[in-house]
């Protein structure tokens, strides 16, 4: 019981600032998606057909939403309305005003690659076709997100490096120290075997250590609002490397 | 009863000892008395490494008449429990660390009334109620050696081997010791010590002659 109780509260320590890393990553992450799909992106031409049939191609595309046509006349019907210019319905020439076609990216999707392939797509079109975005903003954007991508993996891959080191220390720390209790366990006629109760030991502090965590992740939610979980692959892939490198423990340190 | 059959303990590719094939009857006790200190505690643990294999093993091995063939720098002896036989070595095996009770309690997986009662009787009987929640080191050797032989003791294990019994226990407890003893050997425990000396506490004698050990 002991033994479980040590690797629990290490295990729990690390698992913790792991999920306050995470949660701030994340936070910043939504920011940025947010920041990202608050942009437009904005497609003028003359010939309304060509921008109809791009809208139709464009709603099949994960990565764009909000789609929004309008035709030239509607456009000036706004204008004048919105800025009360009665008099420029008769100056303006309705043909020398472009269609709109206006949209919005995908955050959690879009990549500056992604990003690249449209405007690519829309040049293809020819020249008759303008686009009007904020590029220099969303590729800094674009930047961001795949450093912070990169940021949560790292630390990601950091949190099972170090679990892993922590079960394995804790378990071979464990192992060799109990090895005189083994020793006079036996020899006063106990009969329990020991790998049972190391592996009881290991279950106990890796679903100990979980479902401390899922508590603290609860208790979180509903005293602070501050909602953060892990996917159920994390609880998974935890689990594992808590248990994995705990059975290696045994495998490497019970024989030597 | 036991048949314990010949036992060849080698050393690589060296024979150190040879135990004759001999039986054993419920309550028996034996002794092995040998001045010599070689032989004596390697008889005993051959006989426990012998009985650590499963029933079924050893009877087939009896029933073939073969030899049990153990070498020792091969073998761990305590690397799995043996509720069969308790082997007393002559260090104490005692965790520092632990109570007294502790101690006594380790390897049982409960406790009962009965056994409480006999768990008070026996330390009561050795001086050592007082010293139940002492922690094993403060314990003189004496003290260890007791509470290792009340612990194999109440287990009520088939056989209880003691190494060097002269040595470990002092002549004051011994009238106290052979009296514990009488009462498991009525529950069917045998009794195996070795010693320097011949004592008359135990019924069947053993001997060591040329690497060989043989009933006298």
């Amino acid at each position: 019981m002991k033994p479980a109780l040590i690797l629990t509260f290490i295990l729990l320590i690390c698992l913790i600032v792991f999920s306050l890393a995470d949660f701030l990553l994340l936070e910043q992450y939504e920011n940025l998606v947010t920041r990202i799909e608050s942009l437009p992106v904005i497609l003028f031409s003359s010939n309304f057909s060509l921008l109809h049939n791009l809208m139709n191609e464009l709603e099949d595309e994960p990565v764009v939403t909000s789609l929004e046509i309008e035709r030239n006349i509607e456009i000036l019907d706004k204008m004048i309305k919105e800025y009360d210019l009665p008099a420029a319905e008769q100056i303006l020439d309705i043909d020398s005003l472009p269609n709109m076609l206006e949209f919005r990216l995908e955050g959690e999707l879009i990549t500056e690659k992604g990003y690249s392939e449209l405007k690519e797509r829309f040049e293809r079109e020819g020249s008759d076709i303008t686009l009007i975005s904020q590029d220099i903003e969303l590729s800094d954007l674009f930047e961001l997100k795949q450093m912070l991508l990169l940021t949560r993996k790292a630390i990601l891959a950091g949190i099972i490096i170090i679990l892993s080191i922590v079960t394995f220390v804790t378990g071979a720390m464990v192992i060799r120290r109990s090895n005189y209790y083994w020793h006079i366990y036996y020899r006063s006629g106990g009969t329990k075997k020991r790998f049972r109760s190391y592996l009881l030991n290991l279950l106990l502090g890796t679903i100990l250590s979980l479902s401390l965590l899922a508590i603290i992740f609860y208790l979180v939610d509903y005293y602070l609002q501050m909602s953060y979980e892990f996917e159920l692959r994390y609880w998974i892939l935890f689990g594992l490397v808590i248990f994995i490198p705990g059975l290696l423990a045994w495998c490497l340190t019970e024989r030597s | 009863m036991h048949t314990i059959p010949k036992i060849v303990i080698n050393s690589g590719k060296e024979k150190v000892l040879t135990i004759q094939r001999f039986t054993l009857e419920e309550g028996d006790s034996l002794l092995l008395q040998n001045e010599n200190p070689e032989g004596k505690t390697l008889f005993l643990r051959g006989l426990y490494r012998f009985l650590q294999n499963s029933r079924r093993r050893r009877e087939k091995l009896i029933e073939k008449g073969d030899v049990f063939l153990w070498d020792i720098r091969r073998d761990k002896i305590y690397s799995k429990g043996n509720r069969e036989a308790i082997l007393l070595e002559y260090q104490p095996a005692i965790i520092p660390e632990m109570t007294l009770n502790q101690n006594i309690l380790l390897p049982m997986k409960g406790m009962n009334i009965r056994l409480k009662h006999k768990l008070i009787d026996y330390l009561r009987t050795f001086g050592l109620t007082m010293k139940q929640f002492s922690p094993g080191r403060n314990l003189s050797f004496s003290e260890m050696k007791i509470v290792e032989l009340i612990r194999a003791v109440l287990l009520l294990p088939e056989l209880i081997l003691i190494d060097d019994f002269d040595l470990s226990y002092h002549k004051n407890l011994h009238d106290r010791i052979f009296e514990m003893f009488s009462l498991v050997r009525k529950n069917g425990t045998i009794i195996i010590a070795t010693c320097k000396s011949a004592n008359p506490f135990f019924t069947r004698n053993f001997s060591i002659k040329g690497k060989e050990v043989f009933e006298i």
